[in-house]
C-alpha cells in the first residue's frame, strides 16, 4: 500500500517524525560507511550506519530537509560566539527534499553526519579514507577494535 | 470515565507549552519533560539500532565508543541531558555499575553526541561492547 506523505514544508521536523514513526516501517540498510579522519590519523577507522528509522523517511520523500540546512547550521555552531540556534527553521521552513534511493540516501547521509574534510574529494587522496561496503564485508567481530583500518588494498 | 480523541494539544498562552497539573500544586510543563531523541543499538560486530527516535545515524567510533547523530538538531550544544545504559545478554557483568554518557563536554554537539559505554567495579574501569545499549536525551530542539 503506497502511503502519501502530507505536506510537511512549514511543520516542525520533530512532529514529521512523529508521523512517519507511525506511518512508516523501518527499512534496515546493508551499506556502511567506513571512514578514516585526516585530522586524527591515530584514531581507528569508524563505521557509520544508517537509522532505520531515518532511512524509511529518505526513501519516503518529503520529510527530511535538504542537506544544506545541516550545513548551514553547522557552521552557525562553529561560530566562536555561538549560544544556541537561532536559524531552526532552515529544518522546518525549506522544501523537503524528495524520495530518495537508499544509495542516494547513503550520499546524503555522508554529507549530513562525516565532517565535510572526510567526504569532500575523498576519492582524490592517494590514502582511501572513506569507502561504502556492505556489512558482510566488515569482520563479523570485535576483535582490536580500536585498531580498525582500512584496507587499503582491499579498495585500491 | 472519558476518553480524549484529538489530534493535537496546543497551549493557549504559549502554543508549545502545555502545563500537567502535578502533586499538590506542582505544574509539570509537558514540553520539557519529554525525551527529544532515543535510541536502542546493539554493540556487536557493526553496532546497529533495533529502534530509536530522532536519530539518523549511529557512528561506531571504537570499543564501547558510539556517536549519534540526530535528525532534528537541539537548540544548543552542552545544555541537553543524556543518559543511558547497557545489558549483556546472560549479564556476565551483573555486578558492575553501567553508563553511557558522553566523556568530553566538547562531544555533545547540536547535531550529535559522541558517547561511551563504561563500566565500573570495585578495582576495575573500561569501556565495553556490550550487547545491548540504551540512550536518551533531554532538552530542547532547533
Amino acid at each position: 500500500m503506497t502511503i502519501e506523505t502530507p505536506e510537511f514544508q512549514g511543520t516542525h521536523l520533530w512532529e514529521r517524525l512523529h508521523w512517519a514513526k507511525e506511518k512508516l516501517e523501518p527499512i534496515q540498510s546493508d551499506y556502511r560507511v567506513v571512514w578514516e579522519d585526516p585530522n586524527e590519523p591515530d584514531e581507528p577507522a569508524k563505521i557509520t550506519v544508517p537509522d532505520p528509522n531515518w532511512l524509511a523517511c529518505a526513501m519516503q520523500g518529503g520529510i527530511l530537509p535538504p542537506v544544506q540546512s545541516y550545513w548551514e547550521l553547522k557552521k552557525d555552531e562553529a561560530q566562536p560566539d555561538f549560544k544556541k540556534h537561532t536559524r531552526g527553521y532552515l529544518l522546518h521552513n525549506t522544501q523537503p527534499v524528495d524520495k530518495m534511493t537508499e544509495e542516494e540516501a547513503i550520499e546524503y547521509l555522508i554529507m549530513k553526519d562525516i565532517p565535510e574534510h572526510v567526504w569532500k574529494d575523498y576519492d582524490k587522496s592517494n590514502r582511501k579514507r572513506l569507502v561504502i561496503c556492505k556489512k558482510q564485508n566488515l569482520p563479523g567481530h570485535r576483535t582490536w577494535r580500536n585498531s580498525w583500518k582500512i584496507n587499503q588494498e582491499l579498495v585500491a | 470515565m472519558s476518553t480524549l480523541v484529538i489530534d493535537t494539544i496546543q497551549g493557549k498562552t504559549t502554543a508549545g507549552s502545555i502545563n500537567v497539573r502535578g502533586e499538590g500544586s506542582n505544574n509539570t510543563n509537558l514540553q520539557q519533560g519529554l525525551a527529544k531523541a532515543w535510541i536502542s543499538h546493539s554493540g556487536y560486530n557493526t553496532p546497529t539500532a533495533e529502534d530509536s527516535f530522532n536519530h539518523a545515524s549511529l557512528t561506531d567510533v571504537g570499543t564501547g565508543n558510539y556517536k549519534y547523530n540526530f535528525t532534528n538538531n537541539f537548540r544548543a550544544a552542552k545544555s541537553y541531558t543524556n543518559s543511558g545504559g547497557m545489558t549483556h545478554d546472560g549479564d556476565q557483568l551483573g555486578t558492575y555499575a553501567k553508563v553511557i554518557n558522553p566523556i568530553n563536554t566538547a562531544d555533545i554537539l547540536t547535531s550529535s553526541v559522541e558517547v561511551s559505554a563504561t563500566y565500573v567495579g570495585s578495582s576495575s574501569v573500561g569501556v565495553y561492547d556490550y550487547d545491548n545499549n540504551y540512550h536518551s536525551c533531554l532538552g530542547d530542539l532547533a
